[in-house]
Parts: structure tokens; sequence; C-alpha cells
């Protein structure tokens, strides 16, 4: 057995640290708060009782803040958040589909040399690769700084100088930047000022349905600039000039090789996290993105840009063709007599991003033509270039990045000369790199989402166009006519005046020249095509209010189409990490939010991410100190008088849970609670979770060898649980169904490793006589120790009682047993009670105890928190996987990283006895 | 023909109540005073072609469909293979209406189940997948509260969160559809269907087989005492259990996950839970989908859901099917073939009884004749397809609306007519009927609203939903008033009807 794997201790500093604080009514407590914030930032329970106690103290002591500050300088962070928001940039990790699985496992780089890629990628061109600074030194040269990785090693401020690296800033900084930030928007006035309150929202929607998006005021904002413009800037913008391909391997120069070492995407996602500036990652997954495209190889271009616009955009491209401003899933139209649900997504400066796409205007640069689909989705098309799968020279790593993340296992070698299976494929020589290409928007990435300076631009406008109605009034009558004359007389022509208002005249051009989903154009085979100067007329006949027209009223784009794409693209990782925290995501599809304080809560979240310059940390710091983050149970707090109405909380869990306006509102409904807040964790949480939990090596990012059901975690449980399976990040049922709880049963039911668990480092500290066989896999279950093993042998002898708190405590942070439970662990263990001695519970039994622990709603969910626990009994044992797990030992490890973040803690009176109630300082 | 309801579910035990607007009623005892239909509800993901699966006669009608008859047979991958003929006339089999059903229908011609058959022309104007879909399988459009699977309506009537009376059974990596189809909705995360996905793995995680069998009572005796300690949080001191989809849901999988073992003993008495390729005859995958509904069906279960992703190649082809008709026509005739042909062995086999259960096939649009956006695809058209009835309170072959050319040779293709509003009937429409079939009142607060139909007018006074309901009767299924009467239209709770008798 592993000694530090259970620590004989007398007693109860790791209980919670008693009750008495005062805490705000509704909210759950400081140690409800403690366990769901480990859970959010770390993924993972607490480790003991221990450490809920040091982490809630020093949240009394030094406020919630400082907890929070802490945990985000940890390197565990980075861990699991590079593991979720892996899946939150659609990687398929498992099936035929998956991507290259080489690109998305261990990091090849140590945390210091990601911060310093982290500088790289949000600067330097993509044919500059990433090369560590000469002061690394040589391996092992005993600096500790070689390009060997250093899991989880620290950098201090010293050697972040030396590297040249920009220190990040620290989260009290920046949430005092955004803090200042938006005091200095609330003082502005007018047109630019965000909506900040729901009714605001309300206000500005029109009571006509077929008029809700209600922009015109805003369309015509002084300086604004017609869509037609920024066509012309946007085609305007110079070339890159061309520049020399860029071919790394180890065989091809071993010495560039070794300085400039290739990483991969768990790096690039690190990267973004250490140096918080997550759209690093953003910007480098559109490398793998481009070149994974599964499925035919003719549809190349287009699956590529339908992953960019799921994945890094948040819309369907299968909806997109319809679902766009003007036919909203929103219902812009008077289709939905139900209720108006359509809440635009805004720009920062409280302007609207438009939907229709018009923030990239790449388009037809094959000179493909692509018929009557919507014109934004086929626009990426030709951003995503066909023409490069045919390139026969060399490709381009981007920043030298490693091979496996720009070539594609089943059309490895389709793409270059490069031998198949060594192909660094599919985007062709820099002098092929141009304002069409997706490296060109990699290159532009800094210019446009680093930072907020760049949304702000004003409103494009409906301009005129040049034609003459009157004539083309003519046109309409010969060609149009036919069918959309009201009522329309062909089945799925729609009445103008429901579209017209909703389509820019860029979009009106381009139905009336290559028709949409409904209308092919030419209407028939005697049809001549419309000549430029008809369809100018005609868009004018359409427009003019003289002849019936309608002025252009949807959303308007930006005047700076790559402002909008930024803001798009921090919208879309808010949302996912909003909805990886809250269960829930605040927009539906296309970054519409959901209820009207969905709108208002994404609009700040979105500044707060911005403002701090993409940064994760800032945005979890902000969510889990929001009141909203801890509310009690209902049972704990709620009383007959004050009935449901105690739980009021904005609708942004569960926005449907709302009547209709007008409609008298039934009790719970007109509202979210905390139940609403109760979800299953995502897969990535879940996986890592149960490592933590059980000491199992660390989870993987991704395990090559998942692709079948033989090697966990398999790939029924990922699909199970929810994982994107495909490149086109389809995920399973991500809620809590019987196939869920069946596979997880599988998994963990009996606290089993199972085989083939995949480890690193960590796998050989605990486990000496494991096996890595030569794929790197640790696979040797039967040598394999985690800590029930340990527990069996622990020493001296305890009773039945002790084991059970023991795993209780490991498992929930919770190491009381009520009488009932008791009766249940003697009962499940064959005992007549928990007097028996320890020894009476073998191994098995611990294990069905411990796996009834890993299915119970507490471990599973992000749960109705606790109630607070009563006065805490000593333990007999403790399964601590670390040296140490008290209190005491905790607060002093802290102690030095709160230095250096600014808060003074004195760990001196910090072991408390049972009835010790310290309360926090006046 | 009488729904006879007798067979109980297996699963039993009862769980926290619901914390959805409406209480959960139970389990339906015996059939007294009007008939609950079961459902069978198998859904053509990607959209069935009706141009090549229908006949409709008319002078210019289908004009490409006569190259059908360089078709080998031996391409159906099937034991039983429609006749080799070289006319139309041979090709189709008779209808009613001067419609005839193309060569899928051999299948079933001349066997009952033609004969209790009803086409409904249909009609929407959603023409993505994911919003067609979700609109054909959840009632209504996306973002209307009450869009929920039928099978969770159903569940929520008839079942309680550990007595499943819902089942849907999935390819193994379908997931859009699977999703629509057992979405619960409004009635909460408690009345999600049974999703059953056809894995080899299926039978023993279903039996916990990992577990220590001599254990797993003292170790569900522990899962329940945490579930329950998790239960009391989440009631309010004054009133009920505080709404949570996510706990809810929960929930009902650890009690499901209790009975586990028993629906895995029902299980193992029907058909092989093995996933299957197309192979010659019914075992297919969507074949041996229709052969687990059935039986689950026929022990005591109300609703099943299948999920076709085609046998002979996928619906939803884009690709080269202008050019290449036969290829085109061989996957929609192939794949219906497929799915009617279980049907008919089903019956046959006395498993799927056509007096108690309604099937409803049906996919979430058509597919026209157009090279859009590929010179040689088809695409999508919402504007005229069909949905088939078949048995339950269906007992003659029948047609509701019709389908019509459009008579544009540009857009040559097939547009819904009939019904109240004159352009077919909506997927809406469709469950209401679905509903009234299934002994559950359309118009339940938590369902659909008479406005959302097409009986109801737009810009005319409110309906009264009696009226509606005698028009879905009548319209859809093609029953009388009287006949109106015996499908529990005012949604008579079984307790009542027993008193009542």
């Amino acid at each position: 057995m592993t000694p530090s794997c259970v620590r004989l201790t007398a007693a109860l500093s790791l209980l919670l640290a008693g009750c008495s604080a005062v805490i705000p009514p509704n909210d759950a407590g400081e140690d409800a708060w403690v366990i769901d914030t480990l859970r959010v930032l770390h993924g993972r329970p607490p480790r003991s009782a221990g450490e809920v106690a040091a982490l809630v103290r020093l949240a009394r002591y030094n406020g919630k803040a400082a907890v929070v500050d802490l945990l985000l300088e940890d390197v565990e962070l980075v861990d699991h958040w590079s593991d979720v928001l892996t899946d939150d940039l659609g990687v398929a990790r498992y099936g035929a589909d998956r991507m290259n699985p080489s690109c998305y496992d261990a990091p090849l780089l140590a945390p210091v040399e990601q911060l310093l890629l982290a500088d790289h990628l949000r600067s330097a061109a993509v044919d500059q690769p990433f090369c560590l600074p000469p002061v690394l030194g040589e391996p092992g040269d005993g600096d500790g700084q070689s390009t060997e990785r250093r899991a989880g090693a620290p950098w201090t401020p010293d050697e972040l100088a030396a590297l040249g690296a920009t220190p990040p800033p620290s989260e009290r900084a920046l949430a005092e930047k955004v803090a200042s930030a938006q005091a200095a928007e609330r003082a502005l006035d007018g047109p630019l000022r965000a909506p900040v309150d729901p009714a605001q929202w309300r206000d500005r929607r029109s009571p006509d349905p077929s008029r809700r998006v209600g922009a015109r005021e805003l369309a015509h904002a002084p300086g604004a600039r017609s869509a037609h413009e920024m066509t012309a800037i946007d085609e305007a913008a110079p070339d890159l000039p061309p520049d020399p391909v860029v071919v790394l391997s180890a065989a091809d120069d071993p010495e560039l090789y070794r300085v400039c070492p290739p990483f991969n995407m768990t790096d690039a996602i690190s990267a973004g996290i250490l140096g918080k500036s997550l759209w690093v990652a953003w910007r480098a997954q559109l490398a793998p993105d481009q070149i994974f495209v599964g499925g035919f190889s003719n549809e190349y271009p287009e699956r590529a840009a339908a992953r960019f616009w799921l994945n890094t955009l948040g819309r369907d491209s299968g909806c997109l063709p319809c679902h766009t401003s003007t036919y909203s899933t929103t219902e812009a139209r008077p289709r939905n007599q139900e209720w108006d649900r359509f809440f635009p997504p805004t720009g920062p400066a409280g302007s609207l991003v438009d939907i229709e796409g018009a923030a990239l205007t790449v388009h037809d640069a094959a000179g493909i033509d692509y018929g009557g689909f919507g014109e934004t989705y086929f626009d990426l098309l030709s951003f995503f270039r066909d023409d490069v799968r045919s390139n026969p020279a060399p490709g381009l790593r981007p920043w030298g990045m490693a091979s496996a993340c720009v070539s594609s296992p089943p059309y490895s070698g389709f793409v270059t000369g490069l031998p198949a299976g060594n192909g660094p494929a599919a985007f062709g020589e820099m002098a092929d790199v141009n304002s069409r290409d997706a490296l060109y928007i990699m290159n532009r990435f800094p210019e446009f989402i680093d930072g907020f300076s760049f949304v702000t631009s004003p409103l494009a406008a409906y301009t005129p166009g040049s034609g003459a109605p009157a004539t083309g009034a003519n046109v309409y009558n010969d060609v149009c006519a036919g069918c959309h004359a009201a009522p329309p007389s062909f089945p799925l022509a729609p009445d103008l005046a429901d579209i017209v208002p909703w389509m820019s005249d860029r979009k009106l051009r381009r139905v009336i020249e290559h028709g949409s989903m409904s209308m092919e154009v030419p209407l028939n085979a005697n049809q001549a095509p419309l000549s430029g100067a008809e369809v100018d007329d005609l868009i004018a006949y359409l427009r003019d209010p003289a002849f019936g027209g309608m002025p252009f009223e949807g959303p308007s784009p930006y005047a700076n189409a790559e402002d909008g794409v930024g803001h798009l693209i921090a919208l879309q990782i808010v949302n996912r990490v909003v909805e990886d925290i809250q269960g829930q995501p605040l927009v539906l599809s296309h970054g519409f939010p959901r209820s009207a304080e969905a709108a208002v809560a994404l609009d700040l979240l979105v500044r707060v991410f911005v403002e701090s310059g993409w940064s994760l940390q800032s945005l979890l710091r902000w969510i889990v100190l929001t009141d909203m983050f801890n509310r009690a149970a209902p049972a704990e707090t709620a009383t007959a008088a004050s009935g449901p109405l105690a739980y009021e909380l904005p609708m942004l869990a569960h926005p449907w849970a709302a009547d209709p306006p007008g409609t008298p509102p039934a009790t719970g409904r007109d509202h979210n609670g905390t139940g609403d807040l109760v979800h299953r964790s995502n897969v990535s949480a879940m996986i890592r979770h149960v490592h933590e939990a059980l000491g199992w090596p660390e989870a993987m990012p991704v395990s090559p060898g998942v692709a079948s059901n033989t090697a966990f975690p398999w790939a029924d449980l990922q699909r199970d649980l929810g994982r994107p399976d495909s490149f086109e990040a389809t995920t399973g049922l991500p809620t809590m169904e019987l196939a869920n709880l069946l596979q997880w049963e599988r998994a963990v039911g009996t606290c089993n490793k199972p085989a083939r668990v995949r480890g690193v480092d960590v796998a050989l500290a605990l486990a000496p006589n494991a096996v890595v066989d030569a794929a790197g896999n640790v696979n040797n279950p039967e040598h394999w120790i985690d800590w029930v093993d340990a527990l069996v042998a622990a020493t001296p002898p305890g009773t039945a009682r002790d084991v059970a708190r023991a795993i209780k405590s490991r498992l929930l942070a919770e190491p009381g047993l009520s009488s009932d439970e008791e009766a249940l662990y003697a009962a499940l263990w064959g005992l007549p009670d928990l007097d028996a001695p320890a020894s009476a519970v073998d191994e098995a039994a611990m294990r069905r105890a411990c796996g009834v622990l890993l299915m119970s709603p507490d471990f599973l969910l992000r749960r109705m928190p606790a109630p607070v626990a009563g006065p805490p009994t000593p333990m007999a044992w403790e399964v601590c996987l670390e040296p140490e797990c008290t209190e005491a030992a905790f607060c002093a490890s802290y102690v030095p990283r709160l230095r250096e973040l600014g808060y003074d803690r004195d760990c001196s009176n910090n072991v408390s006895e049972p009835g010790d109630e310290d309360d926090p300082p006046e | 023909m009488l729904g006879g309801i007798g067979a109980a579910t297996v699963l039993g035990a009862s769980l926290r109540p619901t914390a959805s607007a409406t209480a959960t009623r139970p389990l339906q005892r015996a059939l007294v005073g009007c008939t609950r239909y079961r459902v069978l509800e198998i859904y053509l993901a990607g959209g069935l072609s009706h141009r090549e699966t229908l006949w409709i006669e008319s002078p210019d009608a289908n004009l490409r469909w006569r190259d059908l008859s360089g078709i080998d047979s031996s391409s159906w991958n099937l034991a039983v293979a429609p006749p080799m003929v070289s006319d139309m006339a041979a090709w189709t089999t008779p209808f009613v209406g001067g419609v005839r059903f193309g060569p899928a229908a051999s299948a079933i011609e001349g066997h009952p189940v033609l004969q209790r058959t009803r086409l409904v022309a249909t009609r929407h104007d959603l023409e993505p997948h994911i919003a067609a879909g979700a609109l054909t399988l959840g009632g209504l459009p996306i973002g209307r509260t009450r869009n929920a699977g039928l099978g969770a309506v159903i569940q929520r009537r008839y079942g309680s969160a550990s007595d499943p009376v819902s089942f849907v059974i999935a390819p193994r990596a379908e997931r859009t559809y699977t999703s629509f189809m057992a979405n619960p909705g409004v009635h909460g995360s408690a009345h999600r269907p049974v999703v059953i996905r056809l894995e080899t793995s299926l039978q023993a995680d279903l039996l916990r087989a990992h577990q220590p069998a001599a254990h797993l009572p003292e170790i569900d005796a522990l899962h329940s005492f945490y579930r329950d300690r998790h239960d009391t949080r989440m009631i309010y001191p004054g009133g009920g259990p505080a709404r949570s989809e996510g706990y809810e849901a929960y929930a009902a999988a650890m009690a499901r996950l209790m009975r586990a073992p028993a629906l895995s003993a029902r299980l193992a008495a029907g058909p092989s839970l093995t996933n299957l390729p197309s192979l010659p005859g019914s075992e297919s995958s969507v074949g041996r989908a229709i052969q687990i509904g059935s039986y689950l069906l026929s022990t005591g279960a109300r609703y099943a859901g299948v999920v076709d992703e085609g046998v002979v190649e996928i619906y939803d082809t884009h690709y080269d099917n202008y050019g290449d008709l036969r290829r085109h026509a061989l996957a929609h005739n192939g794949n219906l073939f497929h799915v009617l042909l279980a049907i008919r062995n089903e019956v046959d086999a006395g498993v799927l009884n056509l007096d108690e259960t309604m099937v409803i096939v049906r996919s979430e649009f058509g597919r026209y004749w157009s090279g859009q956006p590929n010179p040689n695809g088809t695409n999508h058209w919402p504007a005229g397809y069909c949905t088939l009835l078949i048995g339950g309170p269906i007992e003659a072959p029948g047609l509701a609306g019709s389908l019509q050319d459009a008579g544009d040779d540009a857009a040559d293709d097939l547009v819904a007519i009939g019904g109240p509003s004159g352009k077919g009937f909506s997927p809406t429409d469709l469950r209401a009927a679905t509903l009234l079939a299934a002994g559950i009142d359309p118009f339940d607060p938590d369902c659909l609203w008479v406005n959302e139909t097409t009986w109801q007018a737009p810009g005319d006074p409110p309906l009264d939903p009696a009226i509606a309901r005698q028009g879905i009767a009548t319209d859809v299924l093609g029953v009388g008033p009287t006949a109106l009467q015996t499908l529990c239209p005012n949604d008579v709770d079984p307790a009542d009807a027993m008193e009542n008798a």
C-alpha cells in the first residue's frame, strides 16, 4: 500500500468549520460554496474535509474572492478547463470520425512554455514558428526550464521576465479593470449605451410581431455604413505577402526541432488559459478545423465551414440557410402566436450582431456558384478553400504546430506531396494565402478580438440603391408577382411583406440572382437571367415606400466585419462556459438569448470576458462570486410564509418556465429557482471527478485508445454522457437518463479501476509495479493500488464505522453518518452494525459502498446544497492522497501564493477543535 | 375492434411527486367506455420522397418515375423481393382515390395492413431538417414551451418515472431525432421515454451484471437513501417539490436503474437487442427495431418510437439522385419496403395487434425533383408529403386530403391540399389526431391549443375544442361522431370510466 494514502488522524480539524457565521438570506453557506466552487474551477470534489475547512476559513478571513483567486492560480484549473474547453471546441475524441487524437493528447510543452506559446499565438503570424528563447538552455542542464514537460511546474516572475513572457495579470487586477470599464460605460448615455435592464428589452420590442427587431433607430445612427461599403472595405484589405513555406519535423532539422518544439492543441488551449487570452486557443483551433474534414472529400469546404459555424460561432449550418435574422428560430415572423421570444444578441455598444453573417463577407472567391442557399454559409466554402486540396506542395504548419494537428488520418496524403500518414496538409503554400483563406483570418485575429476597442464601430444602415423603382415594378410584375402577389399563389412563396424588411440589399440581391431554398432561379427554362440593372431596379422597387416597398429593418451588421466575428466568438465561448457551469446555455443556436434576463446576463458576461482580454479566469471569477451561484435548498430556508417566492432567481437556466405575458403567472413558473440549477456535470468534469476522487491516474485530455468499447472511458460511455463524437460535434443526450446510469454503473459502480485507465506520472508514482505498454498505456489492473486497497490494510485497526466514514468523507466531503445510514451500510456489508472491526469489511464490500456514493446525487450532480452538518465527531481514518490533508496543512500550502496575490493570511490559529467558533474579523 | 389494454407494465415503484404542472395520472387499469390505442411511431429520418413511393394518377405526373423499369430487385437486399415488372401498373399497388403506392407497398399488397392504412396529406413550411424534425416529432415548432415528444405525453398520462410505458428504439449512433422523440418538454424529465439503443452490451447493462447480484437489494437500498435524502432538500416547506429538470431526470433514471433487471427480463423474452445491418427479409436494422417496439407494446407499453435512418441508403440524399434516378428510387422504395414488411411480419406473427395499436409512419418532409444545390441532388419538400396511419381507429383504406402536382415544370412536385385550411394537414394536426387515438385530450393545457391546429382559421373567433376534436377524428382519422366517442375525447380518466361503467 502507499503510505500516504491513509493517515490516522485524531480529530477534527478537517471537519467543517462550524456553522455559526452569519450568511446572507438564502445563501447555502460557505461550505456548500467551497464544494461547488472546487467543482467548477478544478472539476473535482474536495480532497478532504480539511480542504473544505481551510477554504471556508480563508473565505471568512479574507473573503470569497481570496479563495477564488487562489484556486484560479492553480494549475489544476488549467488541466480541468483544458479538457472542458476541448469539448467546447467541438473536438471529436472517439468514434469513426474522431479527430487526430495525438493533437489533443498530453501537452507537449511545460506550463511556462505554454505561457510563451500564448504570447506567440497572440502576436505572431502563422508562418512564424514558435521557438523557445535561448535562456531555456539545453535539456537536462539543471536550469529547470528545458523543453521537457514539467507537469504542474509553477513559474516565477523572474523566470517570466527572463523568458520575455508577458506575465498574466492577476485576477484582482483584471477584476478591477473590468469594473472600471463597466463603470465608465454606465456613465455613457444615448444609443450606444447597452441595455442593462430586462425591461429595456421589452420596451424595444414592437407590438407588431413582424417588426420586433426594433433596430430602426439604431440602424440610422450617424456614420453608419452600408453592407456594400463593408464588403468593399473587406475586399480592399491587402493580401499577405508570399512567404517561404515552413516545414518542421525532427527528421528535417533536429536542432531546429529542439529549439522550436512542436505544440499540440492541448498546449494551445492551456496557453489560452494560462495567458488569460482564451482567444488564442480558438485561433489555433482553426488549423485542425480546416484540415479535419471527415466524410466525403468532395464536401471538404462545406464540412470545414460547418465546423467553423457550429463550433466557433455557435451556428448550425444545417439551420442557417433559413434561420437567419430573416427567419429566426425564435420566430420573428408572425408564425409564433404564443410569445415573442426574440432577443437578438447584442454587440458591446448596444448594437445588434447581424445574424445573416455580414461579419464574414468572403464570398465567391473560387467562383463557385452555390445556387440559392443562404449566402453566408456558402460564402464560407470559399473561405475554407477547396483548391488547397490539390496543392502538390508540402503544406504549412501554422506557427510550427505539431503535424498531428494538421493532418487527417482518414485522408492523409490527399493534400500534400508528403507520404501518406505524414502529411501536414491542407493549408497550401503561403503564396496562396490571401484574404479569402482561413489563414488570413488567423493573421487578422489579434486585430479584431484582442480587446474591446475594435468592437465599437458605428452601425450600418440601409443605403438606397441606384435602381429605378418604376422600372423595377415592371420586372416585379413580369417575374415575381406570379407567385408572390398577396396572397401568395405558390405554396412556398412567402408574403414579401414578411421577409423583405428583414433582408439586406445584399441578401435580396443574392436571392434574386441565385434563388433560395424555396425558389429556384431561373424560375423556368424559358426565363432569361435578370441583368444587373434589372436586379438593381427590382431592389429599388421593393424598397421604395412610394411604390409600397419596404425599407430594411433587420439587425444592423457591424461596419467592421471582423469586429462582429470577434464578438460572436466571444459570445460563443461565454455561452459554452456558462452552460458548463449551470447546465443550461444562455442562448439558443445562433447566439440568441433565451430570455430577456439571459440577454442581459450574456451582455454583461461577454463584457467581463472581453474587457479582461478574454480571460477564462475572469469569467469564472465573476460567475462563482455572484449571489445566484450559492443559493440554498428550498427545504433549508423557505418558510411556509415566504413560500417559493423566496427562491426567485433570474430566468437564466430554465427560461421556458414562464407563461406568456398576459397570462396569470403560476406559482414557481415565472422565475427560476434553485432546482433549475441542479444538473449533471459535463462529461469531462464527470470523468475527471471520478479519477480525482478515487485516486486514479490523472485523466488524460483524450485517450487515443478509446475509440472502441474496450478501454476507459469507452466510447459508449462518452457518447451516453454527451461528449461530441463526430466532426460536427454532435453530442449524445447531455441529460441524465437510464442509459447514462447504466454506463456509469458499469464504469464506476464498484469503484474498480477499469482496464486500461490511462495515466501519466501519477500512475507510476502510486503503482510502482504497473506496466506501461508500448503505446504508453498503463495497463496493469492487477497491480494497481488505489486508496481502497490502502484502506483495507490501514492500521491500527478501527471499526466498520471508521471505514464508512473514511469512504464517505473522501467522496462526498461528508464524514458524518446518520443512524439510518449506518444501518444501510451494515446491511450492505452483512454486519449486525458498524461497531464490527474494520477487518470485517473486505475490499469488495468497500467497493460496493464506494460505487453507491459515486452514483449518488451528491456526487453525480451539481446538486441541491446539503444542509450544514452537525457538530463533528472525531474520525479515525482519513483518505488522503497528499502527504498532509489537514486544514492546517492545506492552509500552510496556500500562504505563499496568497501573499503573491496580495492577501495576508495567518494560519497560526487554524487548528480548530470541536466547538471552536472562529468568527471572521470585524 | 377494441383496444384491449390489459397487460400491465412490468416495472413498478413510485417516485417522488413530479414538479410538472399537472399531476401524473395512474396507469390505465382497464379499458372501459372508450378506447386508448397504443402508438407505434416510425420516423423516417431525412425525409421520404413521396414522388417515388406514391403514384398519383394524372397525365403528366411522375414522368421520370417510369425509369424504374431497370431496377434490379436483388439490389433491395430482401428475401422477399418485389416482382420484376416492366410497366407502371404492375409496379404499383392500387390504393384509393386515384392514388397508387409505389413498389415499396408490395410488402403489404393484399395484406390487411393495407386495408387499414390511411394516407394523410401533410404540409408545413420548414425546410431545415432540425426545425422540421422538431416540429414533426414535437408537435409544435421549436421554441414553444409545449414542444415534446409523443412518448413523453403518453408516459406522463399512463406511466410514472419507474413505470416506463414509452420507449424509443434508436440506432446506436443517431442523436438528433432520438432527442426529439425522447424530448420530455414541459411534461418533465421524469417522463422521458426509455431510450433503447441496439447494441450488444445493453442486456448485460440492464441486468447490472457488473454488480454482485447477491448484494443488489442492499446496494439499491443505499441508493434510495441518498436519493431520498436529496429529495428532502427539494421540497418547499409549505408546498410541493421544487421544479428541477436536472434532478427529476436523475431521480427517474435511478428509479429505472433499480428496475432495469426487470426490464431486461422483459426484453429478453422478446427479439434480440442486437442491432443489425441490412440483411435479407425483416432482419434489417429498422425491422429489428420495429420488432422490439411491437413486442414492448404487446407486453404493456403504450408508446414505441423507432428512428429509421434507412436500410438501403439514408433518406437525406442530396447528391446524384436526380441524375441517377434508380439510386434514389431504390433507396426510398427499399427503405420504405423494409418498414412496411416489418409491420406486416409483426402483424402476421400476432405481436403487433392493429386493433390495439395505431402505427404512424412519418418523416419531417418529402423530397422533390430538383437539382439544388447540386446538379443531381434532390432537395427537401415540406409543401406536400404523406403520413401513414395504420390500424387503431383506421378500419378502412382512406385518404385525408390529397397531393396534387404543382403544375410547374420547374417545381414539378406534390402539394398537399384538403383539410380545414385547404392546405393539407400540419404535423400539429397529426399530433392532435394521435393524442386523440391514444386517449389523451389533444387540448390538454400542456399539449396543444386549438388555434395551433388548422381547424382554427386565422382571425376567426376561438373555436370550440369539441368541434376541433370532431374535425380531427373525422378528417384525419376518418372516424365518425359515434366512433369519436370511443376515443375518449374528453380524456376521461380510466378510474372515472370504470366508475361510470
